[in-house]
């Protein structure tokens, strides 16, 4: 019956996309060092290392999403290698921000005589966990109930519905973001304010990253939603989104009992 | 892991095929079957295809209309009962001479990898060309299979190598 | 052995994709069973709002309460670390307030 092919993989056209991240990782990184070193052209080459970077970004998901949906290559099984590879990225993302909490656990579960010996460090007047960040972790598992809200309207081929629990999932985002922004912007102490300002800034602020990739990612699902690309039959870009979104809650949870309210007493 | 993986879902499927007879034999033997452009498809998911038993036939259009390509042909041919791009992994009995383990293929032969049996009689899996009309024993386990052509037979495209840029 | 793959096999089935109409009657996790997928979306849709409704209520009490402002501390090493310019210049990008207070 099938002529054309007699396995179900997608065995991927050669695609320039690799070279191109490649060069603009590379580009990235050595005008990074340029620019935080005296040297001329630093924030040239830093500037366009990043726009190739998100140019190979946008042609390469460009490529991957009409693979799928205008060529039909995303077969069962590519659609479960997909989620494979994705759960796979996830852990790794679990591994990343592990080194952070790590990070802060070991700062302040003994703290050095450097910074008095105590923890908040002496000096340092934290943030009180009880008005943004205690306000700020239930609006994003309302998001994560928002993304939940969606995935059952797809199975139910709601469309519709899927579209507006999507467009709550990202305004509940981004609701989010505005007061992770503020939150950071009435805070006392900086990221060079000692130890504390470093672990604090590079959790929140790497968590906070996660979230706007995660928005992102919501928001094609969203567009795609509203296009017609995602069935009760096949929504792996929605299913990654989602997980990748309750990854993100999970770690706003840890953050929140950890480092604001347990690191801040 | 991806051992088990496989065979924890090759279980499922000898339990669901196998359905009526001896629950007790827990000798389901394991063919793995490579995943290259020749392999064959070998229908043992018949619970999946069910979807055919009821009363309305359904077509891709009622499924998911907007499915294309390589996508489409898989729902279709799994909306008429069949499993035609899965890659499925062959269980059965443990092959013998009287009554061998057989593999489907589109072409006259084959990469069959044999696991062995169930439980203490598993072994490392064997990789070998199991070919038309020459049955294969299993060097390790003395496991016997046969292959059976379903499709246009020939020689497999790229004379069997694993990857196949023609198609 | 055994338990790995009754684990593995889970992780598989979920991996296999909850949302086949045609999922084998075993599995009953919610994702799966097609007719109760609209019933599920309004329960979402319901949490959904009351979270909203939570978030909104809290968010007015925070925004009404006006926000503390602190002391200067003292000048301990610790604080304000600064080895080289940044590459604008010599202030932090978001630190004018640092010198205000």
């Amino acid at each position: 019956m099938i002529e054309s092919q007699r396995h179900s993989y997608h065995l991927v056209d050669p695609s320039p996309w690799p070279i191109s991240g490649s060069l603009g990782a590379l580009a990235t990184t050595v005008g990074g060092v340029m620019y935080m070193h005296p040297f001329q052209g630093g924030a040239t080459l830093l500037s366009l290392g990043l726009i190739f970077i998100l140019y190979t970004m946008f042609v390469w998901w460009r490529d991957v999403l009409r693979e799928s949906t205008l060529e039909g290559h995303h077969t069962k099984v590519v659609q479960l290698g997909l989620r494979y590879g994705f759960i796979l990225f996830i852990v790794s993302e679990v591994m990343f921000l592990f080194a952070f909490f790590w990070a802060s656990s070991h700062s302040s579960l003994a703290p050095a005589v450097e910074i008095g010996g105590i923890w908040p460090p002496k000096g340092i007047w934290v943030l009180d966990p009880w008005e943004i960040p205690f306000l700020n972790t239930p609006i994003l598992l309302s998001s994560g109930a928002a993304v939940t809200w969606a995935h059952h309207a797809i199975l139910a081929g709601k469309e519709k519905r899927a579209v507006y629990a999507l467009v709550a999932t990202v305004s509940l985002a981004l609701v989010f973001t505005g007061f992770q922004g503020m939150e950071y912007y009435q805070a006392p102490f900086t990221i060079s304010d000692s130890i504390y300002g470093s672990t604090f800034f590079l959790a929140t602020g790497f968590h906070g990253f996660h979230v706007i990739i995660g928005t992102l990612f919501l928001i094609i699902c969203g567009i795609r939603q509203y296009l017609g690309h995602l069935t009760k039959e096949h929504h792996v870009g929605f299913e990654a989104a989602a997980w990748y979104w309750h990854f993100v809650d999970v770690v706003r949870l840890f953050l929140f009992v950890s480092i604001y309210w347990w690191g801040g007493i | 892991m991806w051992r088990r993986l496989l065979s924890s879902n090759l279980k499922t499927l000898a339990a669901t095929t196998a359905a009526a007879p001896t629950r007790s034999t827990s000798i389901h033997t394991r063919s793995l079957i490579s995943p290259s452009a020749s392999a064959s498809l070998f229908n043992l998911r018949h619970f999946t295809a069910d979807s055919s038993d009821g009363a309305v036939k359904k077509r891709v259009e009622d499924v998911m209309p907007i499915a294309t390509g390589h996508e489409r042909e898989e729902l279709e041919a799994e909306l008429q009962g069949k499993k035609i791009l899965d890659i499925n992994f062959p269980v059965g009995p443990f092959g013998t001479k009287e009554e061998p383990a057989i593999i489907k293929s589109y072409y006259d032969k084959r990469i069959v990898g044999c696991p062995g049996g169930e439980g203490e009689d598993e072994h490392d899996v064997v990789w070998f060309w199991l070919e038309k009309g020459k049955p294969h024993e299993c060097p390790v386990c003395t496991q016997y299979f046969e292959l059976e052509v379903v499709g246009p037979g020939g020689p497999p495209d790229g004379h069997g190598d694993d990857d196949d840029h023609h198609h | 052995m055994a338990m790995a793959m009754v684990r593995s096999g889970l992780l598989r089935t979920a991996l296999r994709g909850g949302s086949r109409p045609s999922a084998p009657p075993k599995r009953n996790f919610a994702s799966s069973a097609h007719h109760d997928d609209a019933y599920e979306t309004a329960k979402w849709e319901k949490i959904t709002f009351a979270g909203i409704a939570t978030c909104t209520i809290l968010a007015i009490y925070n925004l009404s309460r006006g926000h503390p402002h602190f002391d200067e501390p003292p000048p301990y090493p610790y604080l304000h670390i600064r080895n080289k310019e940044f590459p604008w210049g010599p202030d932090g990008l978001f630190e004018a307030k640092h010198e205000h207070h």
